[in-house]
């Protein structure tokens, strides 16, 4: 397992992902590089605590740009000094790299925003607009459960009961599936109408950090 | 028949592998610990992984296939890369899976899939017992002089028979079977004549030409974060074809704050719930 790395060495040189624009705003994992060494390029997986990143891989510039070059990262300029407690985050105007506390806020700020726009598209009868603010509202907070219901909302609409279901089991993790579908139902119920207030349940009750659709070994 | 006279040269290989293997666990002592698999369990049902980036992972859904280099630039989705490690091995036909749970760089979503798949490209498919981008980027060899695309045809293995190799070296040069997967450096180098790098250097490689289908049986498992699922239709409709077809999916918080290693983890866990 590679050493701890003090993020005071480090710089912030792109993010480990590619994102389809459907998906920002949203939290990205950032690359880093060491501030005296350039050719020395840490990407994820790797944890960060109390200012160091554990456990990441150590490939080259290189490879860096190898790997730029394929889609699975995307690397910019300047970079920018790394800082404990600090999140990088694509927003509509490109990537920014700000106080944790501050990107939580920020993005479920948004999120709310983009629900709202969402609601008032559905039931103005834009299906395709709504979808998209709802996947907007999803990729800023994942743990948005109205962008979720109203996603449940247009599945049934389309009649696609396995979309419906599966949007349900994404919110598993914090809310009853009878609970989803009382907001389904209030969503779905409710198409050109002005918007009553949806039933609100607690989001943060079930501790579990996933869902797992598989059975152990026998 | 070029193929069979290539896959006759692989299984050439592996018997000369698996005995030089064989000869060099006599040279050393590897402290016996009792694992929780077998050596012959493990390497026999460990599943192939693939991870991506959302935008790559999504096309992938889309498209419905994995494919390779060649074929990527052809259609003009991949500007080419002359640098490239695929370039400087020739690997640029075939598309890479890995025995091992999900590595670098993905944080988002990936696949796994059974081992049934190396049989149905047993013909034309390839492994090496490490990653090949490897000897072109971060491992050093015994003898640099040698060139690293002839180094690397003397260790292409057939598939699955590779699998064989996997066992011996999780059996000779492993603290534990399990360790292999754990990503835990075995105690023995081996014989190969390779040092550096990282887990690259003992991950079994799997290539195949072409294009690797993704709809098929052979798909063991899908992983994704909770907003890949929600937010990119062609991510949404494999995870309902997988519901339908009883293929196991796994989703998980989106990568942030202190977290940026949930996949390869929820990959792990995966692998021991099912194998160990």
């Amino acid at each position: 397992m590679p050493l701890p790395i003090s993020v005071e060495q480090l710089e912030v040189i792109g993010y480990a992902d590619s994102l389809l624009s459907a998906m920002v705003p949203s939290v990205v994992p950032p690359v880093f590089r060491f501030r005296d060494h350039p050719d020395r390029v840490l990407v994820p997986p790797f944890m960060l605590n109390g200012g160091f990143v554990c456990g990441a891989s150590e490939i080259t510039g290189s490879e860096a740009r190898q790997l730029g070059n394929k889609g699975e990262i995307v690397l910019f300029e300047p970079p920018v000094p790394a800082q404990s407690g600090f999140e990088l985050w694509m927003s509509e105007s490109g990537p920014r790299y700000e106080s944790r506390t501050l990107v939580k806020n920020t993005l479920r700020r948004l999120a709310r925003q983009f629900v709202e726009q969402a609601e008032i598209a559905f039931r103005g009868g834009d299906t395709e607009g709504a979808e998209q603010l709802c996947s907007a509202a999803v990729s800023a907070d994942d743990r948005s459960t109205a962008a979720l219901a109203i996603k449940g909302a247009i599945r049934r609409q389309q009649g696609d009961a396995e979309g419906e279901r599966l949007m349900a089991e994404l919110t598993e993790a914090w809310l009853e599936p009878a609970e989803f579908k009382v907001l389904v139902d209030h969503y779905a119920a409710t198409p050109n109408q002005p918007a009553p207030i949806p039933p609100h349940f607690e989001t943060s009750r079930l501790p579990m950090r996933g869902m797992a659709a598989y059975p152990a070994a026998a | 028949m070029d193929f069979l006279l290539n896959r006759r040269e692989r299984t050439a290989n592996l018997a000369r592998l698996c005995s030089a293997l064989r000869a060099y666990s006599n040279t050393i002592t590897v402290p016996a610990t009792q694992g929780t698999v077998s050596a012959s369990k493990l390497s026999k049902t460990l599943f192939l992984s693939h991870a991506t980036s959302i935008k790559n992972f999504s096309a992938l859904c889309n498209s419905g296939f994995l494919t390779c280099q060649d074929d990527l630039a052809a259609t003009g989705a991949f500007t080419g890369d002359l640098d490239s490690a695929e370039v400087a091995m020739g690997t640029t036909g075939q598309v890479f899976l890995y025995l091992s749970p999900f590595r670098y760089p993905g944080t988002a979503c990936g696949i796994l899939f059974s081992p049934t798949l190396e049989t149905e490209h047993q013909e034309h498919g390839i492994a090496t017992p490490f990653d090949s981008g490897g000897i072109h980027r971060c491992f050093r060899r015994s003898d640099p002089a040698e060139p690293a695309t002839t180094f690397l045809a003397r260790h292409d293995l057939p598939l699955p028979d590779h699998r064989e190799y996997l066992e011996l070296s999780m059996q000779f040069l492993f603290r534990t079977p399990e360790d292999y997967v754990e990503d835990r450096e075995p105690v023995a180098p081996g014989p190969l004549g390779l040092s550096g790098g990282d887990s690259r250097r003992w991950t079994h490689e799997i290539r195949v030409p072409g294009r690797v289908y993704l709809r098929t049986n052979h798909l063991q498992a899908v992983f994704a974060s909770r907003s890949v699922v929600a937010a990119n239709r062609p991510v949404e409709d494999l995870f309902k074809w997988c519901a339908g077809e009883g293929v196991d999916r796994v989703t998980f918080d989106h990568p942030a704050g202190d977290d940026f290693a949930e996949l390869s983890r929820q990959s792990l866990d995966y692998i021991r719930a099912r194998i160990y």
